[in-house]
């Protein structure tokens, strides 16, 4: 029996104390107790054939080798882990031996206690990881970086520079080229204000020709008040001026805007327009 | 005396596994290996994801865009603010009034208000107009942290009223459009070095 102690076969026998643990953690405690192999186990049997049954339920497999030992260094007494084992012992002494000396054999050990270290060090990584990962979320829609103008520099200046020549654009139109206006206009905006162009420009189209209307839109000064990925919103200081006839001016605007802008395939565009 | 019988169940599955195993010598030890193997790439998955989102986080925070984004939130308090400092005048209080423009000016602009101050209080108290400025909204238009130079555009609404034989008038407000050259001063933060209206 001995040389086989170490040897998962030697769980085999346990195949017999499979039910007869039953009566196996009845006469357990006596003999537990009774062997003193395990000593100080005096009060282990009952911990002992607890993790045991509870492993053994799950991965019966492993009852003398497995996990009877990796619930022994759990538990932090190698002491504990015999317990069970002894329980067993004595429906069949082969099967308790075995367990024992597997639990006892120092390599094994080591194994198992490696195996509890990386699963434990798993779990913990990863819960640090996601932890990190919900912070780094956090921090960059609440924290400085919620607003990416003039730190991501590239799209600062492409906002600006698009968006700006879009507002010259969009509010700007020559009675005789009514239409590539309106072609023009609707390539750099999107969404609600692309609509609303529409309707806007429907106006446009019945009056312009009448006055031989010509309008011109300058932006003197624009900024990014805020960038986050696709989405900007700009101040822009914009004058439309425009003639009737030919020479006659008509009244000049000067406005202050609020322009929304929404990067459509690598392309900054007029979502909404709100004058203040 | 519980025991028995919750072990029972245990027990015969513990047995049949038991004969599993037993068919094929070693799959415990092969277990043991797998799920070693198996906890310790997750454990180094783990821990690259720890360093990515750790590195990650703190840049978000520490990092250059975040010290960028810092001092252009800066500048941008500091340009609301001198816009609303330059566009306040009480000719009550027109020596505290202008002791602000000076405050929130260097350089050119600085001098040009620091010579014609005497003058500005004068024509003030004449005319004896008070304007309040409320800044609508300010935006940079350019912004160089390592410069440390800025330029702000801002919408001002400035509501004036005029003492008229003693009677305040109602107030009229002008909507204006300010620029704002903005300089880092060493010891007093963002300062205007020029101011203009941006007319069409």
């Amino acid at each position: 029996m001995p040389p086989e102690l170490p040897d998962p076969a030697g769980a085999e026998p346990a195949r017999d104390p499979g039910t007869s643990p039953v009566t196996g953690s009845g006469t357990g405690a006596v003999t537990g107790s009774g062997t003193s192999p395990v000593t100080g186990s005096g009060t282990s049997p009952v911990t002992g054939s607890g993790t045991g049954a509870v492993t053994g339920s799950g991965d019966g497999g492993e009852v003398e080798g497995g996990p009877s030992p990796e619930a022994g260094p759990a538990a932090g007494a190698g002491a504990d882990a015999t317990a069970p084992e002894e329980g067993t012992a004595p429906a069949a002494g082969t099967a308790a031996e075995a367990g024992a000396a597997a639990a006892e054999d120092p390599e094994h050990q080591a194994k198992v206690r490696r195996l509890i270290t990386l699963a434990v060090a798993a779990v913990l990584l990863i819960a640090i990881a996601v932890v990190l990962a919900f912070a780094n979320h956090s921090a960059r829609a609440n924290g400085p970086l919620a607003n990416e103008a003039f730190v991501d520099e590239g799209s600062t200046s492409a906002v600006e520079a698009e968006i700006t020549a879009a507002i010259k654009t969009v509010y700007s139109y020559d009675y005789r080229t009514l239409d590539a206006n309106q072609a023009a206009a609707k390539a750099v905006t999107t969404g609600q204000f692309a609509q609303d162009f529409d309707k806007v420009f429907d106006a446009v189209k019945q009056l312009a020709p009448k006055e031989q209307a010509v309008m011109t839109t300058a932006v003197p000064a624009a900024g990014v008040l805020q960038l986050k990925d696709d989405r900007a919103r700009l101040l822009m200081m914009v004058d439309q001026n425009g003639t009737k006839g030919g020479t006659q001016p008509i009244g000049g605007a000067s406005a202050r805007l609020i322009v929304e802008a929404q990067r459509v395939d690598g392309r900054w565009k007029i979502a909404e327009v709100t004058p203040e | 005396m519980r025991l028995p019988l919750v072990r029972r169940g245990a027990a015969g599955k513990a047995g049949a596994d038991a004969g599993d195993r037993a068919a094929t010598p070693g799959a415990g030890s092969d277990r043991i290996a797998l799920a070693t193997r198996i906890s310790a790439v997750l454990a180094g998955v783990g821990l690259i994801a720890v360093l990515v989102f750790g590195i990650l986080w703190f840049l978000a925070l520490h990092g250059p865009g975040a010290k960028t984004a810092a001092a252009r939130d800066d500048a941008v308090v500091a340009a609301r603010q001198i816009a609303l400092n330059l566009q306040s005048l009480d000719y009550n209080t027109v020596d505290k009034g202008l002791d602000t423009w000076e405050q929130s000016a260097t350089g050119r602009l600085f001098d040009e208000i620091h010579k014609n101050r005497q003058q500005y209080a004068d024509q003030l108290r004449k005319v004896q107009t008070s304007s309040t400025a409320r800044v609508v909204d300010v935006a940079l238009a350019d912004f160089d942290p390592a410069a440390g130079t800025a330029r702000a555009i801002a919408s001002v609404d400035v509501s004036t009223t005029q003492n008229v034989n003693g009677t305040e008038s109602v107030p009229v407000t002008r909507q204006v459009r300010v620029q704002l050259d903005l300089v880092r001063t060493p010891d007093a933060g963002w300062k205007a070095a020029s101011a203009s209206a941006i007319r069409a």
